[in-house]
């Protein structure tokens, strides 16, 4: 992990941003202008720090121009898109994606997921059995049970990817997954008792317990207990090989390069440094930098996308396969949802095949 | 890479916006390695490009299938990948420098002026 910017990215106000330009010239046009080229921003992964900092330099022009930002500053999706050229030209590391989680937003993130999960595991039960119900352990626990491992997997996988290769990522989250699913059915199957009969409100219990948890987590980070411990430098490169190291994580961060592409990228860095008896620093810069100068490969990306939302459009057509056999009838709830997600799913993949045969 | 030359002829935004024309051409005589490619842009006056500005650059022109890279197997060390130009990478360097040489001349020929149109001779005062 060369860097975690999401702690120092958050606090930054993006909503604060949009007030200034409409302050600028008191127009709505300029205010939806910031929107949409934000927006296209955010969807290519860009970081907000880096976002916020061009939007920041386009202030001064609006205010001293007065004119619409759309007729100072282009249309905003190509503005984005040209700016986005100029950060890849200049080596400015501008793309954030596969963020790691750290130890306060991990936490957080399972006590929100939980506490939401809890409200739909009540409403279910409400559907299937009216407010008075058997109540269970195992649906008090499923909750807490099912982000956590939902929320640790998402973690390994960010982390997977910047150590594997993208094949390496998805066996291992492959195999953590299938472990994940046995323990969680070892629990379920653990607590099979039952409290009794009562209101099926009950399974909302546990949330103001997740709500505590939260809020003292927040408590523990605004003083410092839960800061990181160590103070070395991340941007300190030590040897060739660290360098190299840091390369490769750079680029597979990018998620546009094949494996193979990353491989030749690091043979002809390691040549290059050899002929040119020069230190990796001298002769390419930071890792970062280096990684982020590559022109982005849109259609690998969008054939990737693609790929993924088909999979995954074949496992929820499955699931309402069984579905359906589990209810005997085509209109079950559970096959009303699942043929929603599958239209969901389709339509993402025919857009992103589109998208690999368009660019 | 705001450094993008060890040493140039010209001003350094020049040859960045030149680089790509200079890359094709330091291939026209034949397939070269990274850093041979480095050393035939130096000769060109260019300076010798960092690595840092070269590949990327490389790859752009790969992906447009300007150039091509053949994997060579080194006798001593480790292999070297091989860069060569491709027929659209030779139609591609021509236009370049068919444009490059127009804005030459567009900036080397001397501006029509009504007077010296008027006097040819030079004899007004």
């Amino acid at each position: 992990m060369t860097q975690n910017p999401a702690e120092s990215d958050t606090k930054i106000d993006l909503a604060k941003l949009i007030k200034e330009f409409h302050a600028a010239r008191g127009q709505e046009d300029d205010v939806d202008w910031v929107r949409t080229a934000a927006g296209r921003l955010m969807l290519d992964g860009v970081k907000v720090s880096a976002a916020k900092k061009a939007f920041t330099e386009l202030l001064p022009v609006l205010n001293d121009a007065q004119e619409p930002a759309e007729e100072l500053f282009g249309d905003p999706k190509v503005w984005a898109k040209e700016q986005q050229e100029h950060w890849q030209q200049s080596g400015t590391p501008a793309q954030d994606r596969y963020q790691l989680y750290s130890f306060k937003r991990l936490t957080q993130t399972i006590c929100f997921s939980a506490s939401l999960l809890s409200v739909v595991v009540t409403i279910v039960a409400l559907i299937d059995d009216g407010w008075t119900t058997k109540l269970s352990w195992a649906m008090f626990g499923l909750p807490l049970f099912f982000t956590t491992i939902a929320v640790g997997l998402a973690q390994f996988w960010n982390l997977a990817v910047r150590k594997f290769t993208r094949l390496m990522a998805m066996l291992w989250t492959a195999m953590i997954l299938a472990v994940s699913v046995i323990t969680l059915a070892g629990l379920i199957i653990a607590l099979q008792g039952s409290p009794g009969t009562a209101s099926v409100l009950w399974y909302l219990a546990p949330v103001p317990m997740y709500a505590l948890f939260y809020y003292l987590i927040e408590k523990l980070a605004k003083r410092n207990y839960l800061a990181p411990r160590s103070t070395s430098s991340k941007t300190e490169v030590a040897t060739h090989e660290e360098w190299i190291s840091q390369l490769q994580e750079n680029l597979r961060l990018r998620d546009d390069l094949s494996d193979r592409r990353i491989r030749v990228i690091i043979e002809d860095t390691r040549a290059f440094a050899v002929d040119a008896k020069a230190s990796l620093p001298a002769e390419f810069g930071t890792p970062e930098s280096y990684a982020a100068s590559f022109a982005p490969n849109t259609s690998f990306r969008a054939r990737r996308e693609a790929l993924g939302w088909t999979v995954g459009s074949v496992l929820i057509a499955l699931l309402l396969l069984v579905s359906i056999d589990n209810a005997q009838s085509l209109f079950s709830w559970q096959s009303v949802v699942f043929a929603a997600l599958l239209v969901g799913a389709i339509c993402y993949a025919v857009q992103g095949w589109r998208r690999s045969f368009k660019n | 890479m705001s450094d993008d030359e060890v040493t140039s002829a010209w001003p350094a935004t020049w040859t960045r916006a030149a680089l790509g024309t200079a890359v094709l051409a330091s291939l026209e005589g034949g397939a070269l390695h990274g850093y041979g490619i480095a050393q035939a842009v130096n000769e060109l006056g260019f300076g010798r490009p960092k690595g840092g500005s070269l590949y990327p650059l490389l790859t752009g022109l790969e992906n447009d299938g300007a150039v091509i890279a053949q994997w060579e197997q080194g006798q001593n060390g480790p292999g070297k990948r091989n860069y060569a130009l491709t027929p659209l990478g030779h139609s591609r360097l021509h236009e370049e420098r068919r444009a490059w040489l127009a804005l030459a001349n567009s900036l080397g020929a001397q501006k029509p002026d009504a007077d010296n149109d008027s006097d040819p001779q030079g004899m007004k005062p």
